[in-house]
């Protein structure tokens, strides 16, 4: 990878702020933006990261698991490429609750991959991986099923591995935010108006008479 | 900006000592210092410095935990703070308890700051209509203002013009219009809720928010980041501290006192507050600042604290308690939320749609003249949420549990992003007996200060209201064909827990009986006149609109008020 320049991010951030807010930029400061993003892009694919709670065998398949959740396509790169393992580690290290599901769901993965095929979960086929996965996906909407166990670790590992990988550079990119930005004024796109008008000359075919509700809430936003 | 004297009390006599640095607090210390009049300002929090405390522009992952806090508190919090937002506190606040009645529930947000909740507030700006002020000579219910709105519409003018509020001039008689700005031009998203809000007949009309969209008085003109609540460090939006408490310093007449955590009132056996008690938290020492005049503006409920802490042979029950209302008629504003995936706004083209921090556009209430057939006695208005916002802790959870894992989630999410709208049910809560505030005598917080013990209840005026909100916001979705997401959507079993909207206002009540309330119509206490109390703690009724701009008149008004009884001799 290139060499980082020798200046901090911090400093960079700051600086950014700096003239995002000084007085009479009209121009939003994209470039400074763009060095923040690359910075810290590359930080999190140093590869030298220590785990610091982890075992290194429990780093590696907790970096497996991101990688079979959110897998790189041509749209993005995967929750590995994101820092997910990292997000993880970083925050076992901090909360003793977190670290227990985390280790007991890692062995609960190893055991029951070695009773599926004698491997552990690393050492398993991506067939095998990607059977393990789907059972899991399964039995998340049973209450009964062998995996049933798993569901729980299951959930986290997903759930930590999409926030870390939509809050990092690729995944913000990946479904295309464009804001915090500085503007002069704010317009919608004429493509999105045209999208948005076409939408509601179509209201009458669009109207529904209350299907039945999805199952659950979004969770909280980050804002 | 972000000047950090903290200047020690002189033992000398203060003209005016303000307890808090809130909307209240901020327009009593601009307006007194503008009409040239000494002002001490004690605030329980630390100076505010917008260049170093507010995270505006910054990214998810400028944080190592991405907005999850330390050791992935968001995950495992019920009331989750939040890590960009500019709080100063929160929903709890280290070693200041507060306690909920069995069989009531209540949440109290604080934030300890200089310009408290202002840093961070929702910014929409709403005048009362003119039958807000009388609701009792409307439905029997609650009780009228001792002020009429011809009577305040000068004050919310003022205000207007000082903080700058968008809208735009419409005729309705439940939302009346104002000095506004121009208001940003509709969110795509907002458009397509607009159109379903005309299909049913409901006024969707510009947003009234305090958010600049052009230079005023040298504050900036808004630059659409869309991140209000984590503080503006320009200013363009309002903000007690940088609108109207940093242009007081300017004036060398405003001196704070941070840090400042006011425990009770002393009075003199003859009517006069001339004291104030506070403990300074930097060194957990208790300290005396003597006054000419005294104004509480610590939040509606710190307030009544603070009287009702401040108990003497002249006030057993409290200083300026006499008619027993201190904390009584406790408000909160009735929520209810619903959002729903929209599948017609699956593959718009993307756009930067932060905007002016909130939703652009905005529904008043519009039922007015059919309360009676409708079945619940008062009125609510609706905020809308939507588009295609930063994405965040928990942003792509539900497409993760719907979608799985694999290709297939990262498809789901791009198909998804941007197709989630919301809406939220802002309402009139009337006061009732069971929902009150008073202090624990069991419970102290760290500083030894007794703290306060809730009781709360909706009737069902409340939870009616809900219930109709509930059918309003799925009338919305289902016009749009949209697919709403509560599970149990269509009844009020989700409206909010008390308190838990922020509004809490009504408990040092104002009123022309001195038996039945505390203040007069110029916030001053019936008791001791030369007692302020200039927070949401005056209201006598707690209309759907949000009460900060309400605050910020009624306490330009006793201001002037209170510096012409100054000029007279009368204080």
């Amino acid at each position: 990878m290139a060499d980082v320049p020798d200046i901090s991010r911090r400093t960079v951030v700051k600086q950014l702020a700096l003239a995002l807010t000084a007085a009479g930029s009209g121009a939003f400061n994209l470039e400074a933006a763009r060095v923040v993003h690359a910075l810290t892009g590359e930080e999190l694919q140093t590869g030298g990261y220590i785990p610091k709670l982890l075992t290194g065998e429990e780093f590696a398949t907790v970096s497996r698991l991101a990688e079979l959740i959110v897998p790189a396509d041509a749209g993005g790169g995967s929750g590995v490429d994101a820092g997910a393992p990292e997000f993880i580690d970083l925050l076992c290290s901090q909360n003793d609750d977190l670290a227990e599901v985390y280790q007991t769901g890692l062995a609960w993965v190893d055991e029951t991959m070695l009773d599926r095929t004698g491997a552990r979960f690393i050492e398993a086929t991506s067939d095998e991986q990607t059977a393990l996965l789907d059972g899991l996906v399964e039995a998340e909407g049973r209450r009964r099923g062998g995996l049933r166990r798993g569901v729980p670790f299951f959930t986290w590992v997903r759930r930590m591995t999409v926030d870390a990988y939509y809050t990092s550079p690729i995944g913000i990119a990946d479904v295309g935010y464009q804001g915090n930005a500085v503007l002069s004024e704010f317009e919608v796109s004429r493509e999105a108006l045209n999208f948005v008008n076409s939408r509601i000359g179509q209201l009458d075919e669009l109207g529904n008479s209350g299907d039945a509700p999805e199952e659950d809430e979004p969770e909280i936003d980050a804002r | 900006m972000g000047r950090s004297v903290a200047i020690q009390p002189s033992p000398d006599t203060h003209d005016v000592v303000v307890i808090g640095s809130g909307a209240g607090g901020g327009t009593v210390a601009h307006v007194l210092t503008g009409l040239g009049v000494r002002v001490t300002l004690l605030e329980a929090g630390p100076m505010l410095d917008p260049m170093r405390d507010f995270k505006e522009h910054q990214w998810p992952y400028d944080a190592d935990h991405r907005g999850a806090l330390e050791g992935g508190e968001r995950y495992f919090s019920t009331v989750p703070r939040t890590h960009f937002s500019a709080w100063s506190g929160g929903w709890e606040l280290e070693g200041e308890p507060f306690t909920v009645d069995r069989g009531s529930e209540f949440r109290w947000f604080r934030s300890r700051v200089v310009g408290g909740r202002t840093n961070h507030y929702g910014r929409m700006s709403f005048r009362f209509a003119d039958y807000d002020f009388k609701p009792y000579d409307r439905d029997g219910l609650g009780e009228n203002w001792p002020i009429t709105y011809a009577e305040i519409a000068p004050y919310y003018e003022k205000a207007e013009t000082l903080i700058g509020v968008t809208g735009s001039l419409e005729g309705i008689r439940s939302a009346p219009d104002g000095v506004f700005q121009t208001p940003p031009s509709p969110k795509a998203h907002e458009l397509l809720i607009q159109a379903a809000s005309e299909r049913l007949d409901i006024p969707c009309i510009p947003n009234r928010r305090a958010v600049l969209t052009r230079p005023l008085n040298g504050r900036p003109a808004c630059h659409y980041c869309g991140q209000c609540g984590r503080g503006c460090r320009g200013g363009s939006n309002y903000s007690s501290s940088q609108t109207q408490i940093f242009p007081a310093l300017e004036t060398g007449l405003l001196q704070i006192v941070d840090q400042a955590m006011a425990r009770e009132i002393v009075t003199d056996g003859n009517g006069k507050a001339t004291e104030v008690i506070y403990i300074d938290k930097r060194t957990g020492g208790e300290r005396r600042i003597r006054c000419r005049v005294l104004v509480l503006a610590a939040s509606a409920c710190e307030s009544a604290r603070i009287l009702l802490n401040s108990k003497n042979e002249e006030f057993p029950d409290g200083v300026a308690n006499s008619s027993g209302v201190v904390g009584r008629n406790l408000m909160d504003t009735v929520g209810y939320g619903l959002s729903a995936r929209v599948p017609a706004l699956e593959g718009m083209p993307r756009y930067n749609s932060d905007g002016a921090g909130g939703a652009h556009l905005y529904m008043p209430w519009w039922g007015w003249e059919q309360q009676e057939a409708l079945g619940f006695p008062r009125g609510y208005h609706i905020e809308m949420g939507g588009g295609y916002g930063m994405p965040g802790i928990g942003s792509f959870g539900r497409v993760a549990r719907a979608a799985g894992y694999g290709a297939a989630l990262k498809d789901q999410a791009r198909k998804e992003y941007g197709t989630r709208i919301s809406f939220e049910g802002r309402g009139e809560m009337i006061p009732n007996d069971d929902s009150y505030c008073e202090i624990d005598s069991d419970v102290v917080d760290r500083w030894d200060i007794p703290v306060l013990k809730f009781h709360f209840k909706w009737s069902d005026y409340e939870r009616d209201q809900a219930k109709h909100m509930a059918e309003t916001f799925n009338a919305l979705i289902d016009t749009m064909g949209g697919v709403a997401s509560a599970p149990r959507a269509r009844d009020a079993s989700g409206i909010s827990v008390g308190g838990s909207i922020i509004h809490e206002v009504g408990t040092v009540r104002m009123g022309e009986d001195p038996e039945t309330s505390a203040l007069n119509s110029f916030c001053q206490t019936h008791d001791v006149e030369n007692l302020f109390v200039c927070d949401g703690g005056s209201f006598v009724g707690n209309p759907d609109k949000n009460p900060t701009l309400t605050i910020n008149a009624l306490a330009w008004r006793a201001s002037e008020y209170l510096a012409e009884e100054l000029r007279r001799g009368n204080l």
